[in-house]
């Protein structure tokens, strides 16, 4: 791990100048302010914190000046300008404090000396100022890492999800008992089903590329896709499943994570035995703010590993996306699973 | 079905020693960062003390030296976390005035309230103690705001 870059070096030199050059004038001329002249640290402070209206501006100001340096100068970005920045905005608010302070009084506390008690109250001011600039500094640039941070964690989850869509998109089963399907279609010379069997299957590809890059699709584009895949799979269970969508016409342009309605009857027949003597039953419909989809409990009987890879992908979508919550109700006879609609 | 199984559970066991071999890379990196900010730390402490015996033998003012020795302690320190040098410098200014008054009045006060070696040494206990002092909260300050950056690296 390489500590310091040869770059850099010279922006260490530069940093270690600047902190020399200010702690030199600074400290000393500062020394030498209270011993030629007289002048007093404490009571300058003590008046300087008495003095609401200085204070408050004072404070106003340095979290302003902050917060403007940290949206237009990004931080990490152009350090000794973003630097000098700080200081001069340091600089301006002091010496505006210290003129506000000393309105009335220059003359009584400055010993005979106004323009160096001045310039001592400038001083004294810059150190409260420069220490709270550093505090605000620091606070900003601690929440502007964790905001990005945030992101970064939404858009690998995103990644993530968009990912397993791609593998959903070339998922061999899928694809394989399909093309069985179409090749009994074409052996039995039902050529018009066969036809429409492809289309639906070439619908089912292109919804699944197009929504690989859309964050959210209306429910009428994600029905239209339910409806072709659940008719891909009626060919497969001709009467071991019904699905049945009650959506009222004025919900078809609101809006839902794609795939997620086509995940979850993906999923009610993967679990569930799907047969004419015990047929499946899914309901779609609108419930409050959510689509619904529900599915009666009949659970085949060898047990199969399942990892809740998709519907747990479709609930950290729904959390990091926009911030809503997937409500999942199970009972004895009865799985129910609730998007929320945009 | 029994390939796909295999493939899902190949690709989540691939993804798993992944995960745990970057952790473990993470822990890795984050112990190394804390031990060798530990050594920054304590010699740049020694550093000090080691620097006021030296420059109050041959009588000569140790206040450049000194304000060097701590800018160069916090950029290193912030460094190892990858800081920005504009705040960087923000923290090497404040330190540095922060460290000269505390150790003014630290001083005084050993001076007033002790005897012996330590009255005779005080400076070079408050250089020591400042140091250490200015190093830890520079330490803690930086890590606690990258503590969560480790992944994104």
């Amino acid at each position: 791990m390489r500590l310091i870059r040869r770059k850099n070096i010279s922006m260490i030199f530069l940093i270690v100048v600047i902190v020399l050059l200010f702690r030199i004038l600074y400290i000393d001329f500062f020394q030498m302010l209270i011993e030629r002249y007289g002048f007093n640290v404490s009571s300058l402070f003590q008046s300087f914190v008495g003095n609401i209206i200085v204070l408050l501006l004072s404070v106003v100001l340095d979290v302003f000046a902050v917060w403007k340096l940290s949206r237009t100068k990004p931080y990490g970005h152009n350090s000794l300008l973003r630097f000098v920045l700080d200081i001069c905005s340091i600089l301006f608010v002091s010496i505006i404090g210290a003129i506000i302070l000393n309105f009335k009084d220059l003359s009584v506390n400055a010993n005979g000396h106004p323009y160096f008690y001045f310039l001592f109250s400038v001083l004294c001011v810059f150190l409260f100022n420069a220490f709270l600039v550093s505090v605000l500094d620091i606070t900003f640039y601690a929440l502007d890492v964790r905001q990005r941070m945030y992101q970064e964690g939404i858009k690998k989850r995103q990644a993530e999800y968009q990912y397993l869509q791609l593998k959903e998109q070339l998922n061999p089963h899928f694809l394989f008992n399909s093309l069985n399907m179409l090749d009994y279609l074409v052996q039995s010379q039902e050529t018009e089903r066969a036809s429409l069997y492809i289309k639906k299957l070439a619908g089912i590809y292109r919804y699944f590329l197009q929504a690989s890059n859309m964050e959210l699709v209306s429910i009428e584009e994600e029905l239209d896709f339910v409806g072709h895949y659940v008719d891909l799979l009626k060919v497969r269970f001709p009467e071991g499943f019904e699905v049945n969508q009650q959506i009222p016409a004025e919900y078809y342009q609101r809006l839902i994570i794609p795939c997620g309605l086509q995940i979850l009857v993906e999923n009610a027949i993967k679990h569930n035995i799907v047969s004419k003597s015990q047929p499946l039953q899914i309901d779609i419909f609108i419930e409050d703010d959510y689509i619904a989809v529900t599915n009666n409990i009949q659970l085949k009987i060898e047990i199969k590993d399942s990892m809740q890879v998709g519907l747990n992908n479709i609930c950290t979508q729904y959390k990091d996306m926009l911030n809503r919550e997937v409500i999942i109700e199970i009972s004895e006879e009865l799985f129910k699973v609730k998007l929320p609609i945009i | 079905m029994k390939n796909r199984k295999k493939i899902i559970i190949l690709h989540c066991v691939f993804n798993y020693v992944r995960f745990c071999y970057k952790d473990m890379e993470h822990k890795k990196l984050e112990k190394k960062r804390s031990l060798y900010s530990t050594i920054l730390i304590h010699c740049f402490a020694l550093a000090h003390a080691f620097v006021v015996v030296l420059f109050r033998h041959f009588n000569l003012p140790d206040e450049i030296p000194l304000t060097i020795l701590t800018v160069l302690m916090i950029v290193l320190v912030t460094q190892l976390y990858k800081f920005p040098y504009d705040l960087t410098a923000v923290m090497a200014l404040l330190f540095c005035f922060a460290g000269f008054f505390i150790g003014t009045k630290g001083g005084e006060w050993i001076m007033n309230n002790s005897s012996g070696w330590i009255k005779n040494n005080a400076n070079v206990v408050v250089s020591f103690l400042v140091t250490e002092f200015d190093g830890w909260v520079t330490y803690f300050v930086v890590r606690s705001i990258h503590f969560t950056n480790i992944n994104s690296e």
